[in-house]
């Protein structure tokens, strides 16, 4: 029975074909948009390569240092007590100011304090802010180099082209050593493959290239080179400093649940932990909040002041937008396809008075509508795919790489699917009710 | 085989009460082809459309092969039609985006017949009509007596008891007429089918067994 709807649903559509063609295109372009929304959604923060753990890390980007000055107030009052006029004293603390600083790590904290979190099963320290120039054949190649110990390559899981990360005994001995991308291969080296052995110069030393990784294509990483952190010269003058520094730490727990562990870890070990010495003339209270992955993310984005906050906006504001965009074309298509249906009411009654009930009937129209809107959704998903591959030519996210993967597919799948019963249900029931007599009477066949 | 006893019909809206049928009785037998006549607006639709369980009646009772109408819920009453009666509208009303094929198996799929016995069962009903050669045609390539004849397929193809004749001649010349008209004496002779027919045309009338004449929703003969 369903092979008859699927292939009446095909030669309805080509009664009418400029109706069709309409109805087609806002479908189509419909689920491209969305269809792009979930390749950025899942780009982002999906679970996919380099952070494919996404959902079960944990991140402490900053260490934050303050000191809250009191003014006392005093207030002096007079009052009888056994007849006699006294003087009454009374006196309130007010915050007058607050000394504030704010920053990434060093690594020399991250290290000491932050090793040993009891509920993390990975967990690596990054620098993620350099950025060096280099000048190839005349013309200026940028690095975005990222400082890292050994274990950054447990928690990343970069895709390798050729050769490996960097292990314990390369990050201690200091050697120059660097993973690099494909990108940055092509840039410097002109060329992609056998790069590993080649050697680099960046920051006035020459790295050889041990491995090399497709770009990460996320906003949260954009890296062009890794290399020890023993490298990392400013870092190195900053131990036994302040505690600040330009690195980041991050964790990753066994399972999703870990998260909220990992975090209380973290919050217990701050409150166990002193303003290092050399601060503490300026500061007496240590902070170092952890925030899940995508917290940290809605963090960047929407730049407000808490990063749970920035979550909670982004998820409105995400699910504002795709109930924003699925609500306006499915309420546009229902009124298409109500005008569509009224046109067959004559073989409406001529089914039911030939036997079809009102489930039969529903059944026949939602499935017609939902092959309308699979038609649509091949469409719209050449179209996005299109659309994807202009975003990513022209660079139009910066270092953000769409991606296109059996998620980005399912996800697409359920949406026409969605698509296709919430706008065909409401006409597909109108008509299932109407009247056979009725129905009959329109005689339009 | 159907039996009517005060069956009456009132259209009602908020201003004004119709009275299509009034105090119809009516036994019609197995085997026996009966046709209803009288002016446009008289009812004869509305009859026929309640002893084809299309529509119900305000007042009296309608019993169908032994099964009195208020026993029957919509389902039961689609599944009924389904099993034990056709229809042949004036206008044909044949779905334009199907096949004549799959017009004519459009009972048999409510019926959940498998897909080689329907187009077996289809085309056989097809032979009997003189269009097995337009299987794969559409509707629009059709004349109106091929039509009609299709039509006559569809509501003969599940074998039911009966056939139920909307002006089934009305749209069509006195030729295609007598064709169609041939094809549903055949029909009642040959196979026993109980049939009620719905004519403006004298002649078509004389034809059949038993003839009902009705005024103003009143039965007059």
């Amino acid at each position: 029975m369903i092979s008859n709807y699927i292939k009446l649903a095909i030669r309805v559509l080509g009664r009418n074909k400029f109706f069709t063609a309409i109805s087609l295109f806002g479908i189509s372009f419909t689920l491209a948009i969305l269809m792009l929304i979930v390749s950025v959604m899942e780009t982002e923060v999906g679970q996919t390569p380099p952070l494919s753990e996404k959902d079960k890390m944990v991140i402490v980007p900053n260490l934050n240092l303050k000191r809250q000055f009191y003014d006392t107030i005093y207030a002096y009052d007079t009052t009888m007590y056994n007849g006699a006029q006294v003087i009454d004293t009374s006196f309130t603390l007010n915050e007058s100011g607050q000394n504030n600083s704010n920053n990434e790590f060093a690594y020399w904290f991250l290290e000491k304090h932050l090793s040993n979190v009891p509920n993390a099963k990975k967990f690596t320290f990054f620098n993620s802010n350099n950025v060096y120039n280099s000048y190839v054949n005349n013309s200026k190649v940028e690095f975005k180099t990222v400082y890292s110990d050994h274990r950054f390559w447990d928690l990343f899981d970069f895709q390798f082209v050729e050769g490996f990360g960097f292990g314990e005994s390369a990050v201690e001995n200091e050697e120059l050593v660097a993973v690099i991308t494909t990108e940055l291969a092509d840039k410097y080296f002109g060329k992609v493959e056998n790069v590993v052995g080649e050697i680099l110069e960046m920051d006035r030393k020459n790295f050889k290239v041990i491995g090399v990784v497709e770009p990460a294509g996320i906003m949260l990483l954009a890296v062009d080179i890794i290399v020890p952190y023993t490298h990392d010269n400013i870092d190195a003058q900053r131990r036994n400093e302040n505690g600040f520094g330009g690195y980041m730490g991050m964790f990753v727990g066994e399972k999703n649940s870990d998260v909220g562990l990992i975090k209380n870890d973290i919050e217990f070990i701050n409150s166990n932990t002193e303003v290092p010495a050399v601060a503490q003339d300026n500061y007496d209270i240590i902070e170092f909040e952890p925030f899940s992955f995508h917290e940290a993310y809605a963090g960047q984005i929407l730049d407000l002041d808490d990063e749970e906050e920035s979550l909670k906006w982004m998820k409105w504001i995400m699910f504002s937008l795709m109930g924003f965009l699925i609500i306006l074309p499915t309420l546009n298509l229902i009124n298409l396809n109500v005008s569509r249906i009224m046109e067959r009411s004559s073989e409406i009654g001529v089914r039911k008075a030939f036997g079809a009930d009102r489930n039969t009937i529903l059944f026949q129209f939602v499935v017609e509508n939902i092959v309308q809107t699979f038609i649509g959704g091949l469409i719209g998903l050449v179209m996005a795919m299109l659309f994807i591959y202009i975003i990513n030519d022209t660079k139009l996210m910066g270092d953000v790489i769409l991606k296109l993967n059996y998620r980005f597919f399912f996800f697409s799948l359920i949406i026409c699917l969605i698509f296709g019963l919430v706008s065909g249900l409401l006409p597909a029931y109108r008509m299932s009710k109407m009247h056979v007599v009725s129905a009959l009477k329109q005689n339009k066949l | 085989m159907i039996k009517l006893q005060n069956v009456n019909k009132v259209y009602r809206t908020k201003t004004i009460e119709t009275t299509a049928l009034s105090d119809i009785n009516l036994n019609i037998d197995k085997g026996e082809f009966l046709s209803i006549m009288g002016p446009s607006g008289c009812g004869k639709s509305t009859l026929l459309n309640i002893i084809g369980l299309l529509d119900e009646p305000s007042g009296g009772e309608v019993n169908i092969g032994g099964n009195a109408l208020p026993n029957y819920n919509t389902k039961a009453m689609a599944q009924f039609r389904n099993q034990q009666l056709g229809f042949i509208f004036q206008s044909f009303h044949l779905i334009p985006d199907l096949t004549v094929r799959d017009n004519v198996e459009l009972p048999l799929l409510y019926r959940k017949v498998g897909g080689k016995d329907r187009k077996r069962m289809a085309e056989e009903a097809l032979e009997s009509v003189g269009l097995k050669n337009r299987v794969s045609h559409f509707p629009n390539q059709l004349s109106g007596g091929q039509k009609q004849r299709v039509a006559i397929a569809r509501a003969i193809v599940g074998n039911p008891e009966i056939i139920l004749a909307d002006e089934p001649t009305g749209n069509l010349d006195s030729v295609m007429g007598n064709e169609v008209m041939d094809i549903l004496l055949e029909l009642n002779s040959k196979n026993d089918t109980t049939i009620v027919m719905v004519t403006h045309d004298e002649n078509m009338a004389k034809k059949t067994h038993k003839l009902i004449r009705l005024y103003d929703g009143q039965q007059v003969a």
